[in-house]
């Protein structure tokens, strides 16, 4: 097997957090030990609730937070706590796209400049080089080069978003972060904006750390699932196989929360409940034992490793003894009472074209 | 802009203003029949009438010129102070806001000297050291003026700096010299060209005080703060004379701070000017 592109091992990120007391200091533990990796031309969704230290990762993987401890390895090279010189070379390799467009684009820049000035900080060509390379910037993200005269704001939320993608992808980066790229948007330009990456993925052969909550989104980009609880990733591995047999309880307990097409609420029984820790402060042994429906007393005392099941790693004592849980199971009587709604929707469809026609 | 202009006609009234005041202040002695000095001891302490247009001083002497010689002595050292405490205010506050630690410790602590002190005490202990003049004036009120820029622009920049646009530039490798003149400084502009434009008012009326008070700049150079002092002495028998200093005053008060209002709505970078919406409103304007 090749060598992965990204290989994230041990990353922490601490913060020291100030306590009533006058002596003591706590720590914040944003992020704890997570490490995963990344091949070339793929994607990995790290998922989770907010506050579970999923932005934190991508900023550090991304350079613009120093680790506390752990490595990044980009092509087997060590970006993580790198300045100077050489931090700058790495930059061009990992680029980032932010959550919300209109934040993370200079207001009172064009967005011809905005999309020359990794070309003017990296150094590529002339004025006129430069000029083609911006165009041939906003073909690639299905933007009109007679817009690059315009201020963002000009711009819709889906058209903003390109710009920022576009901007990630001026350096020619192998891989790209991307910080909930498609949360602030409205549900249709998310999927344009989703097909985009794609397209772009399959066209430079890029690679993608995908920072999510949107399970819908997750299942349509990724190749690999992380979830995310408390700073630790708690289980990850292939996409089918997480969505299929999720093994972690705080999974399963995800992924009952989405409901779907068809099928509703795919188990009510299992809905989140409960509130998330306060990282400064987490609960004794696993961080997820107030809220699991199974915990025992031994999942209040052992902190779980995570450990293999199949091509997939879940920390979780229990995870042999839980039942595997299927998404695609359901409350009775769902699937009729869908079925039925979708018989009434195509049938006013089709009256209306009717009427119209 | 257009638009712009007819949604603000209090702007457009300080940008006339302004460009009165610059008028009289250039042109004066083109056009003025009278000297500067240029006594009429039989027409002392005139009313205003077509001869005398503000009429004359205890000397006999056109208020009108020597008010209008007054306005460029004036917006001069209004010009210079705020120049320079904008200049030395922003740099400073820029790079304590976006350095933050003991840069900014030290840097905030030396402002928090500098306010400390009454302004107008300090400002005259400065003239007292360096002695009265024009310069000296000019370097006394930025002394006491550009702790405003520094407060302003480092509290500007802490907010700007936390922001993902400032993110997005280190992520694509800007240097920290690039993200304070091309991103930071830019978005942080606006603030700070309407606290400039409403610091000339402050200036021009600290200037007004100091020569007043004889400390700043000397006679027999006609200002207005020394006109108001001269005045003064003849106030109850021919107020005539301090009310148009005073007026004079007020007048450049009142056009910076409009002008500044106006400035201050015209930088709001949210607000929608372009073409195609300009087009729109002409076309609609057209169908009415």
């Amino acid at each position: 097997m090749t060598e992965p592109l990204l290989q994230v091992e041990n990353l922490s990120k601490f913060y020291p957090v100030k306590s009533g007391n006058l002596f003591g200091s706590r720590v914040m533990r944003a992020v704890d030990s997570v490490s995963f990796n990344l091949r070339r031309g793929e994607t990995i969704a790290v998922v989770g609730e907010s506050g579970c230290g999923k932005s934190t990762t991508a900023r550090m993987v991304s350079g613009l937070l120093a680790p506390t401890a752990g490595s990044i390895r980009v092509n087997g090279k060590n970006i993580a706590g790198v300045k100077g010189r050489e931090a700058f070379a790495l930059r061009r390799q990992v680029q980032m796209v932010f959550q919300d467009p209109m934040a993370s684009l200079n207001a009172r820049m064009k967005v011809g400049a905005i999309l020359e000035e990794p070309l003017i900080i990296h150094g590529h060509g002339n004025r006129a080089a430069r000029r083609q390379r911006v165009e041939e910037l906003m073909g690639l993200v299905g933007l009109r080069k007679e817009h690059l005269d315009r201020y963002p704001h000009q711009f819709s939320g889906g058209q903003r978003q390109r710009i920022g993608i576009a901007r990630a992808l001026a350096v020619e980066p192998e891989l790209l972060v991307l910080d909930e790229p498609v949360s602030a948007l409205d549900v249709s330009v998310q999927a344009q904006i989703i097909n985009l990456l794609k397209d772009l993925q399959s066209k430079l052969g890029l690679s993608y750390v995908f920072i999510a909550h949107d399970l819908a989104v997750v299942k349509h980009m990724a190749d690999h699932v992380a979830v995310m609880y408390l700073g630790r990733i708690i289980e990850q591995g292939p996409k089918a196989q997480i969505f299929d047999t999720p093994r972690h309880p705080y999974t399963q307990m995800l992924f009952s929360a989405v409901p779907q097409i068809g099928l509703g609420r795919a188990n009510p029984d299992r809905a989140v409940k409960g509130e998330m820790p306060s990282p400064v402060n987490p609960p004794s042994g696993c961080h997820f034992h107030p809220r699991c429906a199974y915990s025992t007393d031994a999942c209040r005392t052992t902190r779980p490793e995570l450990a293999d099941f199949g091509a997939q790693q879940a920390a979780c004592i229990r995870a042999d003894e839980i039942p595997a849980y299927a998404t695609t199971q359901s409350a009775p009587g769902y699937k009729e009472a869908a079925a039925q709604r979708m018989k009434i929707y195509h049938e006013m469809i089709g009256s209306r074209q009717q009427a119209e026609a | 802009m257009m638009k712009f202009i007819r949604q603000n006609p209090l702007f457009v009234i300080g940008f006339v203003m302004v460009v009165i005041l610059l008028g009289v202040a250039g042109i004066y002695d083109w056009v003025s029949p009278y000297g500067l000095e240029q006594m009429d001891m039989r027409n002392r302490f005139a009313l205003p009438s077509a001869i005398h247009w503000l009429g004359t001083d205890n000397f006999g002497r056109d208020l009108a010129t020597r008010l209008a010689a007054g306005a460029r002595i004036s917006l001069t050292i209004g010009i210079g102070t705020v120049a320079i405490s904008a200049l030395i205010g922003t740099a400073l506050g820029i790079i304590s806001g976006y350095y933050g630690g003991y840069v900014d410790t030290i840097l905030m602590r030396v402002v928090d000297v500098f306010m400390a002190f009454p302004a107008f005490v300090l400002a005259l202990a400065i003239i007292a050291v360096l002695g009265p003049g024009p310069l000296n004036l000019v370097i006394s009120l930025a002394a006491i003026y550009w702790t405003q820029y520094a407060r302003v622009a480092r509290a500007m920049t802490l907010t700007e700096r936390e922001k993902d646009y400032v993110a997005a530039a280190r992520g694509i490798g800007a240097s920290a010299t690039r993200i304070i003149t091309l991103h930071i400084l830019p978005n942080i502009l606006g603030p700070l060209i309407v606290l400039a434009t409403f610091g000339m008012g402050t200036a021009i009326v600290a200037e007004s005080g100091m020569s007043f008070l004889g400390l700043g700049v000397q006679p027999p150079t006609p200002t207005w703060g020394w006109s108001l002092a001269y005045g003064l002495k003849y106030l109850r028998a021919e107020p005539w004379m301090s009310t148009a200093a005073g007026l004079s005053l007020m007048f450049a008060v009142l056009a910076f701070n409009l002008l500044g209002d106006g400035i201050r709505d015209y930088l709001d970078p949210n607000r929608v000017t372009t073409k195609a919406v300009k087009k729109a409103v002409r076309t609609n304007v057209k169908r009415a």
